[in-house]
């Protein structure tokens, strides 16, 4: 009676441990697509997405209505995923190999996806496709999707940082607007003139992302060109203390105490910030502000540099139909339909360059000076290509959340952010 | 007392315990499997020995994770039971419109952290938040909750124990609920004071629910997560204070490094194990089933 | 007299916390009535001319919110009645019927609940996708039916009916079913009521299983659809707060319900 017990226990665990350590098949039979598929039969492909949602579904929808129109043999099921949980699923997915057909990614994790094999290497399908052409894209974007020369999907839009400022606080405390050669000390003088009656000059936040950014305004980088780190930098070291004078020196920047749950965002549709850095995606938020504001290029010190933000949209390795799947990716990035609702709608930028894509975009009334996000463009950089981004920029955060509350000097916190990366890009 | 025992337990207990064994218990030890391996998700999991155990022995962030965890259930424990012991007693008092305030207490716990995390963070602004003018109001200079490391737990306790207390004094007053009120007619008949009847009736007639509120405070308390998360998002002390499961969570699903998340789940519950097991044997000693 | 005065007190504590608890919700359902710039300017005659239906109206007009309330309640539904009938029958065996090994079946009960899911989610993700179980009602409702806390809970409750009752019910000769079904169940009513409450709390309010589990709209639940309102970089507050206060509104039903439904009547229990 006990062993018989035991030993029936054992083994319904023993069964379901089997289940999940792999001795089953999966179930799945059906043709594989190896990518010639020139039939016509009815095909459905799985897509997923984060930054359709909250407020571009519809665009979302309208897109797939006018792909499907063009390919009427492929039918597109989209997710929406929340941004933050996007790719705990991804990932879990990939584990058992149930990614969907296509789906985006940004930049920064691409690179982990490539690396590990999950991805379909399109570069074949992508020469063979006469519709296709490389140079409608802008300078530069076809590499972002590519890994050790093989092409795995297209960039499907960009965004980029500038800084907004409102017209209406600088004219009252008299100043001149930003100049597009504007340095930091510039922004400073302004800054400290427009600190007053629980208005802060300027913002921009301490932490990794705007971190790589700010010190290439320095003319430093957190990563050589081999991929070693250099966080420890004496520019890297200047730009920090800047990103931190501001605050605690200078006191034109709110600290974290001050803002206490506020986003910068919010306080300068407020009216409480001044001067701030942050994305393309905010013009549309902005539109009903209760002030005049614009947009400037960002002050640098030795090198104009601004952020961009790229996300791509990519076929998974376990896709059947990578045929349909190419055709998708190459509807969401170039296709000029798809493109003009994109600037409609103020979902981000397509990275196609042609005079229709700017022009809609110019229209649009406010602000007025829209031609600065393509400007930005040009002395943009993309996040720092590393395997474990995550971690490293877990890393770099601690060091620098302790340098804001003044735990550690900047400099101390920059050679400990040295030291523990240094330990996991190894 | 029950003839046909064997039959009794299959077709009772077999359904659950089968549930269990497929979903859970598997999955574990798969997951202390995957302990002893080097997975990046991606690939297949590669056997490396204890090697993930010996590098938990020699991170100072576990150990600053446990430190934190543990920090959190002294504070919260003891504060969050016997609130909502009182809490319960309040609701179970006679008066009209109890339900209403039932509904009341009831409206944080079915409520997620993403919405109440926003308010809260106003709520403990250091210069405006309603916490800090309280305590100014009795003339002492409150603290930067959220952007000092310090202090955040102790703004993390008082948010949880603000959250749970009307979940937990639910579970106390089914208790209270199940208490036959005979007992408390007969203790009037001798006259017994209300205190006295506290003592001598509810408390150990109320145990097994006491003892159920204790365990699973523990266990769920080794496992805080979602609200350091969500309160710590966007402040400097968002890296600065971990716990055990934030932990877990950034090493399985943002680092890649399941094995090593897995080990630390396993540890993490070698603990839970352990504290529950003493909690278990000692109940002989205070919890009173009929 | 002495009931009176103790009444005032109790009412004067109760409003005290009550208010602790409203405050959040107060400001939670003016963000959700009005707009988000109104958290600035949050004075009474701002609220009032901002106050508006709107960000309901949108949450049902530009989301399939419809669907996923519907999805959200079957699930809770199911996975809430699947417990109380699993949790109870198993409570009840380890409350009352003493088996070799018992002990060690119950610790692998409460073992179950102390390893944090983050490390075996993914395992039973693997194993729903070898059952071909993925976005399918199954998947999200069968794992929560078998909660080892429903089952403590249970235990607890039925170890502290008086024997006496049962063995009552036994000499009149009554089979086990109908000792179980007809005395213990009814007995153990407020047991069962905080069980359905937790148990439809935690159904609905599940995050992580839902979100590996679902890939389309027929099967999303509403935590997550709350979580696709937190843009990527930025929050519309206004329509989250509609939002949450919609996911809100069907478990304080079921609790409101569970407490006068089960409590009512039970206070006059007693050895018969």
């Amino acid at each position: 009676m006990k062993r018989k017990l035991a030993a029936t226990l054992l083994g319904i665990t023993l069964v379901a441990t089997t289940m999940l350590t792999g001795c089953g098949k999966t179930n799945e039979s059906g043709k594989v697509d190896d990518g010639k598929n020139t039939s016509n039969e009815e095909v459905t492909i799985k897509y997923a997405t984060y930054s359709a949602g909250p407020d571009h579904i519809k665009d979302l929808e309208a897109m797939i209505d006018e792909f499907e129109k063009q390919n009427e043999n492929i039918n597109v099921e989209y997710e929406v995923i929340g941004f933050n949980d996007y790719f705990t699923k991804l990932q879990t997915q990939a584990t058992s190999k149930t990614l969907p057909d296509v789906f985006e990614i940004n930049y920064e994790n691409f690179v982990t996806y490539a690396n590990n094999g999950v991805l379909k290497d399109v570069t074949e399908i992508a020469k063979s496709d006469e519709t296709f052409d490389e140079s409608v894209l802008t300078k530069g974007a076809i590499d972002h999707f590519k890994y050790q020369d093989k092409l795995y999907g297209l960039t499907e839009k960009f965004s980029n940082v500038v800084m907004y400022y409102n017209k209406d606080l600088f004219d009252a405390a008299g100043l001149e607007y930003p100049k597009p050669d504007w340095t930091w000390k510039d922004e400073l003088k302004a800054a400290q003139a427009l600190t007053k009656d629980g208005v802060y000059g300027t913002y921009s936040p301490v932490q990794y992302n705007e971190l790589y950014k700010t010190v290439a305004q320095n003319g430093g980088s957190l990563f050589d060109a081999e991929g070693k780190p250099t966080i420890n930098s004496k520019e890297n070291i200047e730009a920090v203390q800047w990103m931190i004078d501001k605050m605690n020196k200078y006191n034109v920047q709110p600290t974290p105490e001050q803002m206490s749950g506020k986003s910068p965002e919010d306080m300068f549709k407020n009216g409480e910030i001044a001067m701030l850095r942050t994305g393309s995606w905010m013009l549309g938020v902005f539109a009903d502000a209760p002030f005049n504001w614009d947009i400037a290029l960002e002050p640098a010190n030795t090198d104009k540099v601004h952020h961009v933000f790229v996300d791509g949209i990519v076929a998974s390795a376990n896709t059947k139909h990578a045929d349909a799947a190419w055709k998708f990716i190459k509807f969401m990035s170039v296709d000029p339909t798809a493109t003009k609702l994109r600037v409609e709608s103020g979902w981000d930028l397509p990275v196609v360059d042609n005079e229709e894509v700017r022009e809609s975009f110019l229209n649009i009334e406010k602000p007025e000076s829209r031609e600065v996000i393509f400007e930005a463009l040009e002395t943009g950089i993309v996040p720092p290509t590393v395997l474990n981004y995550s971690r490293v920029q877990d890393k770099i955060n601690e060091e620098l959340s302790k340098a804001v509350i003044g735990q550690v000097t900047v400099e101390e916190g920059l050679n400990e952010a040295q030291a523990k990366v240094e330990k996991i890009v190894k | 007392m029950y003839k046909s025992k064997k039959k009794i337990i299959i077709a009772f207990l077999l359904p659950s315990l089968l549930g269990l064994l497929v979903f859970k218990v598997g999955a574990m030890l798969y997951s202390l499997y995957i302990s002893f391996t080097d997975w990046n998700l991606f690939g297949s999991p590669q056997l490396i020995g204890l090697a993930n155990y010996i590098e938990i022995l020699h991170d100072e962030r576990f150990y600053l994770a446990l430190k934190n965890t543990l920090f959190f259930i002294v504070g919260y424990l003891p504060l969050v039971l016997i609130l909502s012991l009182g809490l319960a007693i309040l609701l179970n008092s006679k008066i009209k419109k109890v339900t209403f305030f039932r509904g009341l207490f009831f409206l944080p716990v079915i409520t997620s952290w993403v919405a109440v995390s926003m308010i809260w963070k106003g709520m403990l602004n250091p210069e405006f938040g309603i916490v800090n003018t309280i305590i100014r109001f009795f003339g002492g200079t409150g603290p930067a909750w959220l952007q000092n490391p310090s202090y955040v737990m102790p703004a993390i306790i008082i948010t949880t124990v603000w959250k749970d207390i009307g979940f937990l004094a639910i579970i106390f007053l089914g208790g209270l609920q199940g208490i036959s009120s005979s007992y408390y007619e007969a203790a009037q008949i001798d006259c017994a004071g209300k205190w006295q009847q506290f003592k001598s009736i509810t408390l150990p007639l109320l145990s097994p629910t006491t003892f159920y509120a204790l365990i699973i405070t523990i266990i769920s308390s080794f496992q805080v997560f979602d609200q350091i998360w969500v309160m710590t998002s966007g402040e400097p002390t968002a890296d600065l204070v971990p716990v055990m499961v934030t932990e877990i969570y950034k090493n399985s699903f943002q680092y890649q490094q399941m094995g090593y998340a897995t080990a630390l789940s396993w540890v993490l519950f070698i603990i839970i194990i352990l504290v529950t097991i003493f909690q278990n044997v000692m109940q002989k000693k205070w919890v009173h089933y009929e | 007299m002495k009931t009176k005065k103790n009444n005032v007190v109790v009412y004067i504590m109760l409003i005290l916390g009550a208010i602790v608890m409203i405050i959040p919700f107060v400001w939670m359902t003016i963000v959700a009535f009005t707009n988000q710039d109104i958290t600035y300017n949050m004075t009474f005659k701002n609220v009032i001319n901002a106050w508006s239906l709107d960000n309901f109206k949108n949450i049902f007009t530009s989301y399939n919110t419809g669907r996923y309330l519907f999805n959200s309640m079957f699930v809770a539904i199911v996975t809430t009645l699947g417990q109380i009938l699993i949790c109870s029958m198993s409570g009840f065996v380890f409350a009352r019927i003493d088996f070799k090994h018992k002990d060690k079946i119950f610790l692998l009960y409460l073992a179950t609940m102390m390893i944090p899911i983050q490390a075996t989610i993914i395992p039973q993700y693997i194993l729903m996708n070898k059952m071909n179980l993925i976005n399918t009602f199954t998947a999200l409702v069968l794992p929560g039916m078998f909660s080892a806390f429903g089952t403590f809970l249970m235990r607890q409750h039925f170890a502290n009916i008086p024997k006496a009752l049962e063995e009552a019910a036994c000499l009149d000769g009554a089979g086990f079913i109908r000792v179980f079904f007809q005395v213990m169940l009814p007995l153990a009513k407020p047991g069962i009521s905080v069980l359905a409450v937790t148990g439809f709390m935690a159904a609905w309010n599940d995050f992580l299983w839902p979100l590996l589990v679902s890939s389309d709209d027929t099967h999303t639940t509403l935590p997550l659809f709350l979580s696709q309102l937190q843009g990527r970089w930025y929050v519309n507050w206004s329509e989250l707060m509609a939002a949450t206060l919609i996911s809100v509104i069907p478990i304080l039903i079921v609790y409101l319900f569970a407490q006068r439904y089960f409590i009512e009547g039970i206070q006059n229990t007693g050895i018969k």
